[in-house]
């Protein structure tokens, strides 16, 4: 301001809107209060229904069946997760490249496990050995090299584990598809200019920046798979839900240990989320968005 | 400046590339002998930038020959048979030239020094610190030795420019091949990179340089080639192409301000 200003000097005698009185919000009131009072109701229902039957549910809580039954479904939700990331990423890379057959595959694939419902495909998988009584391995017209009967091979932990990784690649492909087609065809012509390999390429500059766009749909995706793990119940896989239930089959003690898988389920999906905040930091580095405000050093000079 | 007498560096021959209907380069040629800078100046859609993407196999030639310090690029001519090169081995070639794009393509989830050493690990095989060490060194070249460690979006657009330059020449390549390389940049920008492509062009590197900076083309380039509508119109040092120009369209564009 070392120039004169042209405008009209207006002095001080002008209102300053800094000053201004804050305003009433009748109607925010009114509905803040009618929700917290709804709230209020709800938790004295939890504390007081004696159904709920508490010391029960402290009591199975970390019952040593239970915990066995929580640690199958951890262990499912991460075999499922990581065959569906691990087939989701070749099914998008099908889909991308340049051999049709194999796109039509992860199309058809994608199409199948996207349309039949989890239940049904556990519950087909369970009794696979029906359609296809032994498995074999030999070379066309020529040798048997390896035979196995299906019910040997495909037990319920199995057909647990394909069903939902196959379920879950057919999502993760359409999501990690997404996350490798946002990344900027800039940074691939300047990899390629750079005389870098297609795989080096991927692993080393699409890769991480798609995980930017994969990220937060995949965090949902294991929070969903969690819960639905509990499905392989009706195959008899002692998971989490399978285990409460045999229990209260045989003590009557239905709502309290239905409780115990509910919050179970809370809990670890609560952790996942909480985790899924850090892992999304990490990945979003090298965007602005993703710090904002507290860039070391401002962009121009 | 040209010495006729010496093996070209870029020898390019009568080449051709079509969009679909669109013949965008109608059989272009040009030598290029090493330490040469030649810019090539038209107007967009002249095909400028797809002959320079052509040179470095980013675009597939539908016809023509391209020789980079005499060795045919993706393509092997052996007892009369020409056979397209392996993805492979075109990677390989492609380390010879080094590109600079006019978007800058940095890459975003990697630091300044990061992108400067990514392919001399990846690509190269250098060890970590070998490659951090000359990296350093580049980045002090074109003057962003205090900006090793920050992201391409905390740069202006001059500063991403020159850090994509030293990523070009860490990989140590015969020619610098330069994209339109100051025209997303802001006006008072655009000095910063003109002025490190000038010490590069000083350092001996063969540089072609797709421009509309004619003062680029005045004080630094040996050659201006002009093309237009997928042809060369003329090819002549700057004076010469100024002095004499082939056609009216070569006249109006050296001559108009703003290029």
């Amino acid at each position: 301001m070392t120039q004169p200003s042209r405008s009209a000097p207006l002095g001080a005698a002008l209102p300053d809107a800094a000053r201004a009185e804050r305003q009433w919000h009748p109607w925010r009131w009114a509905i803040s209060i009618f929700v917290v009072l709804l709230g209020l109701r709800f938790l004295l229902l939890i504390g007081t229904n004696p159904n709920l039957q508490w010391p029960v549910v402290a009591d199975y809580m970390f019952n040593p069946v239970v915990l066995r039954g929580l640690v199958m479904t951890l262990w499912l939700t991460c075999l499922a997760m990581v065959v569906g990331f691990v087939l989701g990423t070749a099914l998008a890379l099908f889909r991308m490249g340049n051999i049709k057959p194999l796109a039509w595959f992860a199309l058809g694939f994608t199409w199948v496990f996207r349309s039949v419902p989890t239940l049904v495909l556990l519950i087909f998988l369970y009794n696979i050995s029906i359609l296809i009584p032994v498995l074999e391995l030999r070379i066309p017209f020529g040798p048997l090299l390896w035979s196995e009967r299906t019910n040997d091979l495909v037990t319920p932990f199995v057909a647990a584990t394909i069903g939902l990784g196959f379920h879950k690649a057919a999502y993760m492909s359409e999501i990690i598809r997404a996350g490798l087609l946002s990344v900027d065809d800039g940074q691939r012509q300047a990899a390629v200019a750079l005389g870098m390999s297609k795989s080096t390429m991927l692993r080393r500059i699409i890769l991480p920046q798609s995980m930017r766009v994969i990220v937060p749909p995949t965090g949902s995706e294991i929070i969903s798979t969690l819960k639905l793990t509990s499905l392989v119940s009706v195959i008899s896989m002692s998971d989490l839900l399978y285990t409460v239930e045999t229990i209260y089959a045989r003590t009557f003690q239905t709502i309290p240990l239905l409780l115990v898988a509910c919050l179970w389920y809370l809990i670890l999906t609560s952790i996942l989320q909480f985790g899924q905040r850090y892992v999304e930091r990490h990945f979003g580095r090298g965007y602005r968005s993703a710090q904002q405000g507290n860039s070391p050093d401002t962009a121009r000079e | 400046m040209t010495d006729t007498t010496r093996k070209p560096m870029v020898l390019a021959h009568e080449i051709r590339k079509r969009f679909g209907s669109n013949e965008v380069l109608k059989g272009v040629t040009l030598s290029v002998a090493p330490s040469e800078v030649v810019v090539i100046l038209g107007s967009s859609g002249s095909g400028k930038s797809t002959f320079l993407r052509c040179l470095n196999q980013l675009e597939d030639i539908d016809g023509g020959w391209i020789e980079i310090d005499g060795e045919p690029v993706g393509y092997s001519h052996v007892d009369g048979r020409i056979r397209r090169l392996s993805d492979a081995r075109r990677a390989v070639q492609r380390r010879a030239l080094g590109m600079v794009f006019q978007q800058f393509n940095l890459f975003q989830h990697l630091t300044a020094i990061e992108n400067i050493i990514e392919a001399p690990v990846s690509v190269r095989g250098l060890s970590k610190s070998a490659a951090r060490e000359r990296g350093l060194a580049l980045l002090d070249q074109v003057g962003l030795a205090d900006k090793a460690n920050l992201h391409p979006y905390q740069l202006s657009g001059g500063q991403q420019q020159r850090v994509a330059i030293a990523r070009a020449l860490a990989m140590e390549p015969k020619v610098m091949l330069f994209d339109e390389p100051t025209s997303a940049l802001d006006p008072e920008l655009v000095g910063e990179v003109l002025a490190v492509m000038k010490a590069v062009a000083a350092s001996g590197t063969t540089m072609i340089v797709v421009t509309h900076e004619m003062g680029f083309a005045r004080e630094v380039s040996d050659r201006v080639v002009f093309m237009d509508n997928g042809v060369v119109i003329q090819d002549a040092p700057y004076d010469e192409l100024v002095a004499n120009p082939a056609s009216a369209r070569v006249a109006s564009f050296v001559r108009s301000p703003g290029h």
